[in-house]
């Protein structure tokens, strides 16, 4: 059973996340401010925490700062405030950490908390395979079952995070803050004109297709079966 | 009015900042006064007390060689009633001169001291405040020699008139021109009442009065006038923001309904069912992110700053957008031409600012029919930094464009504009909060610059 402490001061919002957590599955334990939430964490020992950057007392960012004291490594989801993101905030992503600002859509959150409780594959991988999918990073070339497949850069880094996170839905804000590096919500056409001419290279006539389009939510890569 | 308030009325600030200065001022004037007034008087004791000493010695002196005429002369010469004289006996009964009876308190062969000397003449009799001294004489008799200290009470006096004619006028008209200032300034701010009240019960047209510039009064109004402009602003966004929604939610709302109702009466199957539960959800999902986008709207708009600004390459964002839209550009035939004479680095949000030209182009993109091209321009002079972007589809005409401009700076509650979504409303959001200037050209297309400061 997957745990998840919520450390969030406002009752509304953290009512909707353990609402929306809770229909997925997840255990949710709450704590209004950061000392109470610190404690949940150390009893519950949870697999991921949520946490809003301006809490009463102590701040979001110093309770994580005193999580890792602790050796604590659960990863964690920062919640902030448009105003409030700050250098820190931003550097989460590359610390194994993540962050949303407010207001998010609950989709989002949920999206972001199973990528957090998939660690990626090792980083300094030299080749990924995804069923019969295969990706070169050193010599950056794609095959699918011996067939080159010619990709533009960018393209390259899409194919390579999806292969990363296969199995994983992933949000068009996610695909665009990983491969174009830029926190921005894209109109969705526009994610999806990118992924389509993607497809149109992984999937071919013929082929069981390998990436699928979850309906307003994201795009998920498979395994054929 | 009841005398009650008018008691208050009048000791008002205004009018006590003046009595109270006026004191000050009176104090001021009567430490000096009472100051000259001591510094003359002890000058004048002191020469007087020289005088007398010299006097006297002469006349004890004369007192061993024979006739007192140094006496004598000193009791003729004293027109101005100066110079109370006598001679007494050992015993300090009177013998001669102008001194009714020994001055009590005066002791013999002393320094010179103050007293009331009893004193007359061939027709009067007074009672004179003087320095006075007693000497033994060769023979044992005593002289008294005295100098009246009425000079000293002439300059009491000065000072006591200059108090009373001088002063008190001058705290008279002091008193009328605060009462008057107080009577003014009071007219004002019972004028600046009744528009504040106008304003808490909603009217945010409504500025406060302003006379001429100089007033303190005036620039506090000023102040608050700037004050009003801005919240009329942003209560006008909101007001126009919830405009905006229910007019941007009802389509999708309404085209989701119909569709329901409809498959709900003709469905045959549960394939068509289920396609038309997936174009309902699709458009709940579209509903769904206009709300996102006004709420996103909203929190850049009650944002005041950002905590991580940052230097930015802005040539470096538009080439990105650029490559992001070229693919959606290339499905409807039309060209993005990037044309960078000079980087421009500003300070700002990276993902903010990227947000706004991916907007632009967006809006552009969407809106040109095929075949026509979108420029992104970025052009930096001596006096301007400035990111243009125009494209060849139909544009906005003058009138909209005006409403346009409107609904962004001073917010008229204008038609949301059709075709234009809430995408330059964020626009216009985000270059606010970064303090740069977003405007709509006059053009054949759309044109948008956005300039910078330099």
């Amino acid at each position: 059973m997957t745990k998840i402490v919520l450390i969030e001061d406002d009752a509304e919002t953290a009512q909707d996340i353990c609402a929306e957590l809770g229909d997925h599955g997840y255990v949710v334990v709450w704590a209004a401010d950061g000392i109470g939430g610190l404690e949940k964490a150390r009893t519950t020992k949870p697999d991921v925490m949520i946490i809003d950057r301006m809490l009463p007392g102590i701040d979001g960012l110093a309770v994580i700062d005193a999580l890792r004291r602790d050796n604590v490594r659960t990863p964690v989801l920062v919640l902030s405030a448009l105003g409030a993101v700050n250098d820190r905030v931003k550097g989460l992503r590359a610390g194994g950490d993540d962050y949303l600002t407010k207001p998010f859509a609950v989709l989002e959150l949920l999206a972001r908390v199973e990528a957090l409780l998939r660690r990626p594959a090792e980083p300094s991988t030299k080749a990924l395979r995804v069923g019969p999918l295969e990706l070169d990073l050193l010599e950056r070339n794609a095959s699918r079952s011996g067939r080159a497949i010619e990709l533009l850069p960018r393209e390259f880094r899409l194919l390579e995070y999806m292969m990363r996170h296969s199995e994983q839905l992933l949000t068009r804000a996610m695909l665009f803050e990983e491969v174009w590096n830029y926190k921005f919500v894209p109109d969705s056409n526009l994610v999806d004109v990118h992924m389509g001419r993607l497809r149109r290279k992984v999937d071919i006539a013929g082929e069981a297709p390998m990436i699928s389009n979850i309906r307003g939510e994201g795009f998920v890569l498979r395994a054929p079966d | 009015m009841s005398s009650a308030r008018l008691i208050d009325w009048i000791w008002n600030s205004t009018f006590r900042y003046t009595v109270a200065l006026f004191a000050a001022i009176a104090a001021t004037i009567m430490l000096s006064l009472v100051f000259a007034y001591v510094t003359t008087s002890r000058e004048l004791v002191s020469l007087l007390d020289g005088l007398i000493i010299q006097e006297s010695d002469a006349i004890v002196a004369q007192s061993t060689e024979g006739p007192l005429t140094i006496y004598e002369e000193r009791l003729r010469q004293d027109p101005r009633r100066y110079k109370p004289t006598g001679l007494f006996s050992a015993s300090g009964e009177r013998i001669s001169g102008n001194i009714v009876e020994w001055p009590a308190g005066l002791e013999v062969d002393r320094a010179p001291i103050q007293v009331n000397i009893d004193r007359f003449g061939p027709d009067w009799r007074m009672i004179q405040p003087s320095r006075a001294l007693a000497r033994r004489l060769a023979d044992g008799r005593i002289v008294v020699v005295g100098w009246s200290t009425k000079d000293n009470e002439q300059t009491a006096l000065v000072v006591e008139r200059g108090l009373i004619f001088g002063l008190l006028p001058a705290f008279l008209l002091g008193l009328a021109a605060s009462l008057l200032f107080a009577v003014r300034s009071q007219r004002r701010i019972r004028e600046m009442q009744l528009r504040a009240a106008d304003i808490v019960a909603g009217d945010l047209t409504q500025r406060l009065p302003i006379r001429n510039s100089e007033d303190p009064l005036d620039k506090l109004a000023l102040i608050v006038n700037g004050m009003l402009e801005e919240i009329q602003t942003l209560v006008e966004n909101l007001a126009g923001i919830g405009d905006d929604i229910a007019h941007d939610l009802r389509t999708p709302l309404a085209r989701v309904r119909i569709g329901l109702e409809r498959a709900r009466r003709t469905a045959g199957s549960v394939d068509d069912l289920h396609g038309a539960i997936d174009r309902g959800i699709s458009g709940l999902d579209h509903a769904i992110s206009i709300v996102n986008a006004l709420l996103r709207i909203r929190e850049i708009e009650q944002t005041r700053r950002l905590a991580a600004f940052d230097d930015v390459s802005m040539a470096e964002i538009i080439e990105e957008v650029a490559e992001l839209y070229e693919p959606f550009a290339e499905e409807k035939n039309l060209t993005i031409n990037v044309g960078v004479k000079a980087d421009i680095i500003v300070r700002g949000d990276r993902d903010l600012l990227f947000e706004t030209i991916a907007n632009l182009v967006d809006n552009a993109v969407k809106f040109t029919p095929p075949g026509g091209s979108v420029d992104l321009l970025l052009s930096s002079t001596e006096t301007e930094r400035l990111f243009r972007i125009s494209d060849t589809g139909p544009g906005v005409a003058d009138n909209e464009r005006d409403l346009l401009v409107q609904r962004f700076y001073r917010s008229d509650r204008s038609r949301h504009t059709k075709g234009i979504g809430l995408g330059l409303t964020l626009v216009a959001a985000i270059v606010r909060l970064h303090g740069f200037r977003f405007d709509i050209v006059p053009a054949e297309g759309f044109t948008a610059e956005i300039a910078f400061p330099s």
